[in-house]
């Protein structure tokens, strides 16, 4: 019965709708790419999205992804966590769905965007702004330990993974505004910059491997979160959505910057 | 009798749509326009509202009356002459009045400071107003204005009009005043001149007529059962406010251009 009940509650949690950072979370991230993007990618990227800022489009993803011709994308913003190795069809090692997802786009886009079609090109933009946020999000690599988890937060009951969504930054940063926080948050030189911008989204992934560990680890025994867990949850939150914006801003930049 | 009954549905149409946009939605709406103002137009704001912006103005409390009758013909409509061609009871087009009233007083040189203040309060929020389909009442079809639904998020019935006032917009962005800005003041000046042309009248009967189809998006009390349900409609309804938003914005700051 013991084994039916937490089959069943798995079943249940693995199918909730995962939501990623919150707009404000994933607003930030495009606020501080931004910042970074040069004139000439900037110009070129909103040329594509009909003028509009990638702010604009920083959540965009989570609001189409139950629906078609959308329904495909649900798995791509989270790495389902397995400890076995994850191979293709040949055997080669396989990056997990966000990683897998922004490597294709990248690959796509990176000699010539303007060879390929606008909408195709549009619809590229939209899904980086949000899946390099995701990458960077701790609890987007869900370990299967995680899923059934639940807390107290503020005295309400509320799933880990939601808990990281939004609690985490705003119970620390209420009323801030995204255009605010990458201010705040924008606080690296330009050589620290530059090696945070190094390596492939591979590397990031594994480097998000350690915040994610963190998250789960430093949970206290009984569940209930108190500051002193936001006080050290909001330093990583902080550190992984700054990174994320400084990334995406490289990876724009490498792609439209011609 | 029936003049008493006239009077008093009028109010309650009036007092029933007296939230408008929620003050996050007007500042917005504010910020927008001070971006897109002439030097010459900030200055005349700072000089009659003490040191304030426009953007000050959207905070502060004004009571108006911002209701817009619209007829059968799609026209705006004062009461006498809707009551008289079409024998219904409907508010006046008190919005437009609103506007007329605060426009003719900042054009008045010998109002003083405190009139030219509260006129212009009372400007800023009509010309949100102009540009929330909540604030149009179809007088051959004013039950319209009483469409009444659920979702999920919510276990009470809220009206059309409350849910243009704010979820319409905050169910999918949680903008301050400065992300209004940044997101929406980027228009080209050909999109601008074609958004700013005509007046305000003509701009409230080209409102009226966009925002009637908005009124069969929903059905009297139909329940959002599930979240994706709810999900799907905010998908159809928030680009549109976000682009009613964008244009109060930008028509505010024109009105203000030509005043000052």
């Amino acid at each position: 019965m013991k084994r039916f009940l937490i089959t069943t509650l798995l079943a249940i949690t693995s199918t909730v709708t995962l939501w990623a950072w919150g707009g404000q979370g994933h607003s930030t991230v495009a606020h501080i790419a931004e910042r970074y993007m040069t004139k000439r990618a900037k110009s070129n990227v909103e040329s594509y999205i009909g003028g509009r800022s990638i702010v604009y489009y920083a959540s965009w993803m989570d609001y189409v992804r139950q629906f078609e011709p959308y329904v495909v994308t649900t798995n791509w913003h989270v790495d389902y966590w397995t400890d076995a190795e994850r191979t293709d069809s040949e055997g080669k090692p396989m990056p997990p769905n966000h990683v897998r997802q922004i490597n294709r786009i990248v690959a796509d886009m990176k000699d010539d965007f303007r060879s390929l079609p606008d909408s195709l090109v549009t619809i590229n933009i939209k899904f980086l702004v949000h899946l390099v946020g995701d990458m960077h999000c701790p609890v987007h690599i869900d370990f299967p330990q995680s899923r059934p988890m639940w807390y107290m937060v503020n005295g309400v009951r509320t799933r880990f993974h939601k808990m990281w969504d939004g609690a985490v930054i705003s119970n620390k940063h209420k009323g801030c505004s995204p255009i605010q926080l990458a201010e705040e948050f924008d606080i690296y030189t330009d050589e620290q910059i530059a090696q945070i911008q190094q390596g492939t989204p591979m590397d990031w992934h594994n480097e998000n491997i350690v915040g994610a560990r963190r998250a789960m680890e430093m949970v206290p025994a009984d569940g209930v979160l108190t500051d002193e867990y936001f006080d050290e949850a909001v330093v990583i939150a902080e550190e992984r959505l700054t990174y994320a914006g400084y990334r995406l801003a490289a990876i724009l930049n490498a792609i439209f910057d011609k | 009798m029936r003049k008493i009954f006239t009077t008093i549905f009028a109010a309650a149409l009036i007092i029933q749509s007296a939230t408008a946009w929620t003050g996050s939605i007007h500042a917005g709406i504010a910020a927008i326009a001070h971006d897109n103002m002439t030097e010459e137009a900030k200055s005349a704001v700072v000089d009659i509202l003490g040191g304030h912006s426009i953007v000050y103005a959207a905070s502060l409390p004004v009571k108006i009356a911002d209701n817009i009758a619209i007829g059968a013909n799609g026209k705006a409509v004062k009461a006498k002459k809707a009551a008289k061609s079409e024998n219904k009871v409907v508010a006046e087009a008190l919005l437009l009045q609103e506007i007329d009233t605060a426009i003719a007083t900042l054009k008045n040189s010998s109002a003083t400071k405190e009139q030219a203040a509260l006129a212009l309060k009372a400007l800023v929020c009509a010309i949100g107003d102009l540009h929330c389909p909540g604030h149009y009442v179809y007088t051959d079809a004013l039950q319209l204005r009483d469409i009444a639904f659920l979702h999920t998020k919510d276990p009470n019935p809220r009206s059309f009009v409350e849910f243009w006032e704010s979820a319409a917009f905050y169910g999918t962005y949680s903008w301050k005043t400065n992300e209004f800005v940044h997101q929406l003041s980027r228009k080209t000046p050909e999109q601008v001149a074609a958004i700013t042309a005509g007046n305000i009248k003509k701009w409230a009967e080209g409102n009226a007529a966009a925002y009637r189809p908005l009124y069969s998006m929903v059905e009297n009390g139909h329940h959002f059962e599930k979240g994706i349900e709810y999900r799907l409609w905010l998908n159809d309804i928030y680009p549109i406010a976000i682009e009613q938003i964008a244009v109060a914005g930008y028509r505010l700051a024109a009105v203000l251009n030509s005043l000052f």
